[in-house]
């Protein structure tokens, strides 16, 4: 690996470690509520909202101007409202068909925004997986700044945010206003997602938010310990993504979010054979999405042989 | 552009006019054609102390404008229209780019700057946008002034970036 290649990497890859810290954190947040995909949504709606940014004048046309970037956000807090609105167990309608519908409205309204600018395929992809490598240094600064700020307010109020996150009825109950912190989560959220979308697109910024942390919780119950097994992850799959997209010759975006579906999988298979190596591997991991990815590794050690079946199920009881 | 002066001058004298505007015609011809022999011989000069400068363009664009006035173009960002370049073929030209001192990156206007910014950044060369037909920026009002433009603009980005 040559100087070239060097230079050519070290900001995309400060980029990833700049998106990792953040959206480890968020994502363990939007995992514990149970709404996987309002981060796609909202996502979707901030790229919804580059690709309007395009189509108007002021803008001339330049995606990558700070008035691009405000229009994107004014539609991601549009988006913020609406979810948090929705949410409540006085809603009537179930808040997973409200995110599910604006995500499909908002791709397909980018994809007729788009339709109406040139290098329309281009601006396709980089909505999809970004284009990491072409990001600079004054990106990665001014991300860092303004990541750096709402990573501090978070901390400052993350007692509240963890109350309303991991247990709203208790919350709730205990007097705070559960919709004033909810849009104030969903608002922090925005503004990182939007900028995060016009480097690295919605489904790797998905990626980033939600496999991390699935993957830590397979491991670990305390925030804490989750949280440091999410930026390692993140961090690895960051680097090998964009290793792996060099010598494959391939788009780098699209390989990393292959690189943590992979990483994923090992995670889950590992599992099993950790615990029975004698590893602390919690049991039973609280939240919908850990259940799910533990009933995952269950099932991959019963398919094992009988005496590790046995002595995992004796385990259990 | 794919009209060098050489061609507009052959399209401009094969337009067959009506009876009736022909004197017309031939008179607003005689103009136009001394107008763009004046022109073409100031962009000429412009061009001259400049030949053999060696650009890279976003795709296989400007081959006549190249030939021309003595451009060398030596690769392309995105060689199959309409499919994003790939991370081999963008450091592969960062480093022909660095080999051979390219220090311009011309791109037409309707293009993403954002990977020729990049390779910009990697190399030291500057990215300029060159409308390739009237009406691309409000300076190219007609096909003298966007010539002016284009020829002015390499000139002094040339200059500038020491290309040569």
């Amino acid at each position: 690996m040559d100087l070239t290649v060097v230079q050519f990497l070290a900001a995309p890859f400060v980029a990833s470690l700049i998106l990792t810290g953040i959206h480890a954190y968020l994502g363990v947040h939007v995992v514990e509520r149970g709404v996987i995909f309002v981060d796609l949504s909202l996502a979707q709606f901030a790229a919804l909202g580059a690709a309007v940014a395009l189509l108007l004048p002021i803008t001339g046309g330049d995606p990558h101007s700070s008035l691009a970037y405000w229009i994107s956000l004014a539609f991601t807090l549009l988006g913020a409202l609406l979810f948090s609105t929705v949410r409540g167990h006085r809603a009537r309608i179930p808040q997973e068909a409200v995110i599910g519908i604006c995500y499909a409205v908002a791709s397909a309204a980018a994809i007729l925004a788009m339709s109406k600018a040139t290098s329309e395929s281009e601006h396709l992809k980089d909505m999809l997986v970004g284009n990491i490598l072409a990001v600079s240094w004054y990106d990665v600064g001014h991300t860092a700044l303004l990541y750096g700020i709402i990573g501090a307010f978070h901390f400052a109020f993350r007692h509240r945010f963890l109350a309303i996150s991991m247990d709203p009825r208790r919350a709730e109950s205990e007097g705070i206003p559960i919709r004033f912190w909810d849009f104030l989560f969903y608002a922090s959220f925005g503004f990182v997602v939007t900028s995060s979308v016009a480097i690295a697109g919605v489904l790797l910024v998905f990626c980033y938010l939600i496999v991390p942390s699935v993957g830590a919780m397979l491991y670990a119950d305390r925030i804490g310990t989750r949280l440091a097994i999410g930026w390692s992850m993140g961090t690895i799959v960051s680097a090998a993504g964009v290793y792996l997209s060099l010598l494959l010759d391939l788009p780098t975006g699209a390989t990393i979010v292959c690189t943590f579906g992979v990483a994923l999988v090992i995670m889950a298979l590992a599992r099993p054979v950790l615990r029975r190596q004698g590893f602390a591997v919690p049991q039973s991991p609280t939240g919908v999405a850990a259940t799910r990815a533990s009933q995952v590794s269950d099932a991959i050690e019963n398919a094992a042989p009988t005496a590790g079946r046995t002595s995992a199920a004796a385990r259990r009881t | 552009m794919r009209i060098t002066p050489g061609g507009a001058l052959v399209w401009a004298k094969g337009s067959a006019p009506g009876p009736n505007d022909r004197s017309y015609f031939e008179q607003r011809l005689a103009g136009f054609v001394t107008r763009l022999d004046e022109a073409e011989k100031r962009w000429l000069a412009i061009m001259a102390p400049f030949k053999g400068t060696k650009v890279v363009t976003y795709h296989r664009s400007f081959p006549n404008f190249a030939e021309r006035f003595g451009l060398d173009i030596v690769g392309d960002v995105e060689p199959r229209p309409g499919i994003p370049p790939t991370p081999q073929h963008t450091l592969d030209l960062i480093r022909e780019m660095k080999r051979l001192n390219v220090k311009l990156v011309l791109i037409e206007p309707y293009f993403d700057s954002k990977t020729p910014n990049a390779i910009g950044r990697a190399t030291g060369a500057e990215v300029l946008v060159l409308p390739p037909s009237v009406g691309g920026v409000k300076e190219a009002g007609d096909y003298l002034a966007l010539f002016d433009y284009d020829v002015n603009l390499l000139a002094s980005a040339i200059k500038k970036t020491g290309a040569h």
